[in-house]
């Protein structure tokens, strides 16, 4: 999600100054700094007996990068790792996004996005080390080497420890910018590190949002209206408050919570609560209705324009044949480890959250539900039990806060498996028809792509959805820029005739950012598509994709994919698939090889190669990129939330079901450098599963395949 | 009504509604918050811990089905993190998230304390632990490797 083009030209602006204030030390923090050792700024601290402490303040859900992030301050600031201690920091304008301009972790956009000003961070602290030992020395400084957290004058031999120099490097004003080392001089950036957060995630000690613990803390658990447009109409609580332990009911009008000394009795009184709702517009709303009206948008042709290129029309009229292809996406429910909770405490003069969020940064928003503004909001990151997107939304600190405020206590807002799986904030749904006009050549003339979806956006950021464009619902597809300046791009070349049109079909289920966004359907559409332009036209899907493909880039990791994964010699009674998408900045294909039985499938294989531009933790790399192939083979045999007469059907691990170590198939991944600007691993190894997953299985059963999941079409694993 | 069993070495003694699942008596009366809800329905089992050294999930376990029974949370099942599974784990930087590690170790543990060297089909049968970020290949490497070392 970007923000428009003028509030990112300031907000890059201060997003630079919030990083050298952050060595700013004011002075009337000097003497403190000077007596702990010596702080430089919000960013870095170095302690008396040398130990390197670095903030790392985006969210750690699973990606790494509580590790790779403090790798690229560490490796300009010349210490050994070995010497770096990583904490979390309280959210704070000295770690806004330098894109977003705000504290978030989203977009797979961590450590693409502060490559360079975290690396600027480490460097300009080390310059100003080098300076403080020059002035103590009386040299000047670009003599000065720094290596293994000491600044050392080579020509004397004379060496000072960065602990000896802090205090007084803390009162220089950091430099306007440093140059980086370059890629051969890396000793810490491109290695594995051990992850530094795998310790405690070994004993039990590691503190998720769910195990935060405040003095006099109370557990809220919710009770829900049957519908997404439910109210409460009047609350019957007798039978939740003669449960021992419940001390309030808490009505947020469009929920109740139940508020008790902990979660058991907590949700025992949920259970116990009686609710007279009044459950609104949605009380008969149905995904089966919802599916049918994105099918009839495709099928018209409905919707705003995205792209528009030279006569499609006459392209598809002047075409030796037409390819089309109609597909569907279902909604998909986030389905993080951990449930969605946060702990928030309320005073009249403070609100202090933590929480497993990803949007530190909108906290703001939160205090205003509260009566207070931003600057009288302490949030504190803990570890996400996955994020995938869900995090980003603030409506739990919300309800967090404004039952701390009610009740006068601090409280951790729990929901159940059963709350979050209902909760909404889906993945949307989505259809789109596909239409490419090809010639005697079997080359593609014009592309015509009609899509419709409900739209994130207009819900989470209505700025960004002007003139009902959602870039989050075409990009992988179309390629232009939205009416709020935010570009879309699709990796293949379709000639000089195509047109996209766009219908929003917003309804009362909240849709929300899922693991890959957009590319999450869009890449299932695209790639089914080009198959089957390769299917209809005999033509062979890889050499189709090489002469589509806009760059070099992506046939450079689409031969690698080709060689590693023997495309094309499966082993005896097995079947390949294939599908490559461009996302994140990543470019990543998958082959899928799989062995099927009637309706039941064996995943044997799958092959990974991605392009990243420069691996900083290649191993954690390889870690998402098995991790986004699970989320994404998880959605395409089993994902879907259904809903009818407006209650969601799936609940519990039993009706949305999840991936098991029993079902998973060998991966064989490997990681390509090739240069460019860095992309990001979270959620690029999601939206090339389902397309090569569903040609494997075509190609093994001759069957047609046009929707999600794979149980629609009567296949289960094996 | 009190209840006492054994936790990690020691005898403990609680007085809470006999129906309570274990798993919330652990977390929120003894603060042991190692273990995990995931689901409440026993179906991923980050809930899982030893009672009698047999890997049990404890969010449907009643906590007066432990009485007097000697129950091993994460937090106890070594000293100082060096059981040979949090050996392997740490070794093959198992965890993504995180959040179900605690089950899974718990629940491999379990798994190699009563059968030496498991082969891949028992590790499918007996390692049902949902882990969403996908860590399988590496629980399966690190159960392998826990058993028979640096192979």
């Amino acid at each position: 999600m970007n923000a428009s083009t003028a509030t990112r030209r300031a907000v890059l602006k201060s997003g630079v100054a919030a990083l050298v204030l952050g060595f700013a030390v004011p002075a009337t923090l000097r003497h403190a700094a000077a007596a702990s050792g010596g702080e430089l700024g919000a960013w870095l601290e170095i302690t008396s007996d040398g130990k390197v402490r670095i903030a790392q303040p985006q969210s750690e859900m699973g990606q790494g990068i509580w590790t790779s992030m403090a790798q690229l301050v560490a490796e300009e600031l010349e210490v050994d790792w070995q010497d770096v201690e990583i904490f979390s920091p309280i959210a704070g304008e000295a770690f806004n996004h330098p894109f977003y301009g705000f504290q978030t972790t989203a977009e797979s956009f961590s450590i693409r996005a502060f490559w360079e000003p975290a690396r600027q961070v480490g460097a300009k602290a080390r310059e100003m080390l080098k300076r403080a030992a020059a002035e103590r020395w009386g040299v000047y400084p670009g003599g000065l080497r720094a290596r293994s957290g000491t600044i050392v004058n080579p020509l004397t031999g004379q060496s000072l420890a960065y602990a000896d120099l802090v205090s007084e490097a803390a009162k220089y004003p950091a430099p306007e910018s440093v140059q980086l080392k370059r890629p051969d001089q890396w000793r810490i950036i491109g290695r594995s590190v051990a992850r530094d957060d795998t310790p405690v995630k070994l004993d039990g000690s590691a503190v998720y949002g769910t195990d935060v613990r405040v003095d006099g803390m109370l557990t809220a658990v919710p009770v829900f209206p049957p519908s997404f447009t439910g109210t409460v109409r009047s609350i019957d609580d007798a039978a939740a408050r003669a449960i021992p332990g419940v001390r309030h009911i808490v009505s947020l009008e469009t929920v109740v919570y139940v508020v008790a000394d902990a979660f058991w009795p907590a949700s025992r009184g949920a259970a116990a609560l009686s609710v007279d709702w009044d459950l609104g517009d949605a009380a008969d709303l149905s995904t089966a209705s919802i599916r049918q009206r994105l099918r009839d948008a495709v099928a018209e042709g409905r919707g705003k324009p995205v792209e528009a290129i030279g006569d499609v029309d006459a392209a598809t009229s002047g075409a030796a044949r037409v390819v089309d292809v109609t597909l569907e996406a279902p909604y998909l429910a986030h389905a993080t480890m951990e449930p969605m909770n946060t702990t928030a405490h309320y005073t009249p003069d403070k609100l202090t959250i933590w929480s497993p969020t990803q949007a530190q940064g909108l906290m703001g928003f939160v205090a205003g539900a509260v009566g207070l503004d931003g600057s009288q909001v302490e949030c504190h990151t803990t570890f996400l039990g996955g994020g995938l997107g869900r995090r980003f939304e603030i409506d739990l600190p919300i309800h967090a806060a404004r039952v701390s405020k009610e009740v006068g206590a601090p409280v951790q807002v729990m929901w159940t498996r059963e709350d979050d799986t209902r909760g909404g904030f889906y993945r949307p749904a989505a259809a789109a028809r596909l239409r490419a006009a090809i010639d005697a050549g079997g080359t593609v003339t014009g592309f015509d792509g009609a899509m419709a979806c409900p739209s994130i956006l207009a819900r989470a950021v209505p700025d960004l959805a002007k003139g009902e464009i959602d870039h989050t619902s075409v990009d992988g597809v179309a390629e232009g820029t939205s009416p709020a300046g935010v570009p879309f791009h699709r990796q293949y070349d379709f000639g000089d005739a195509s047109r996209v049109v766009y219908a929003m079909e917003n309804t009362a289920i909240p849709v929300g950012f899922w693991r890959s966004v957009a590319h999450s359907q869009n890449a299932w559409f695209m790639e089914g598509f080009v198959n089957e332009i390769a299917r209809e036209t005999n033509q062979d899907p890889i050499a189709l994709r090489m002469k589509l493909m806009k760059s070099d880039r992506n046939r450079t990791v689409l031969q690698r994919l080709v060689e590693r994964a023997g495309w094309g010699a499966p082993a005896p009674g097995h079947h390949q698939g294939i599908a490559i998408h461009e996302a994140f900045g990543t470019v990543l294909g998958n082959v899928f090889e799989i062995a099927v039985d009637g309706n039941a499938i064996r995943l044997v294989k799958v092959t990974s190669v991605a392009d990243v531009g420069h691996a900083v933790h290649p191993d954690t790399i390889e870690a998402q990129m098995v991790s986004g192939a699970i989320t994404g083979i998880t959605a395409a045999v089993w994902g879907e939330v259904t809903m009818q007469n407006g209650r969601v059907d799936q609940g519990n691990f039993d009706t949305y079901r999840m991936l098991t170590l029993a079902e998973t198939p060998d991966f064989d991944i490997e990681i390509l450098q090739l240069g460019g600007p860095v992309g990001g691993i979270g959620e690029p190894g999601t939206p090339p599963v389902a397309p090569a997953l569903v040609q494997a299985v075509q190609n093994a059963t001759g069957k047609t395949i046009r929707t999600l999941p794979l149980t629609a079409s009567g296949f289960d694993l094996a | 009504m009190s209840i006492s069993f054994i936790v990690n070495g020691s005898t403990v003694s609680v007085d809470t509604d006999p129906d309570t699942p274990l798993l919330w008596v652990l977390r929120d009366t003894l603060g042991l918050t190692g273990t995990k809800y995931g689901c409440g329905i026993a179906a991923c089992g980050s809930c899982t811990v030893h009672v009698d050294g047999a890997a049990v999930r404890t969010c449907v376990l009643p906590v007066s089905a432990v009485a007097d029974r000697d129950v091993r949370t994460i937090e106890g099942l070594s000293a100082d993190g060096t059981h040979p599974v949090q050996q392997a784990w740490r070794d093959l930087d198992v965890p993504q998230c995180g959040y179900c590690q605690s089950g899974m170790i718990m629940a491999a543990s379990a798994l190699i304390a009563e059968s030496p060297d498991p082969s891949d089909e028992e590790i499918d049968r007996v390692m049902t632990n949902i882990c969403r970020c996908g860590t399988y290949p590496r629980v399966r490497a690190a159960i392998h490797r826990a058993v028979r070392g640096d192979a």
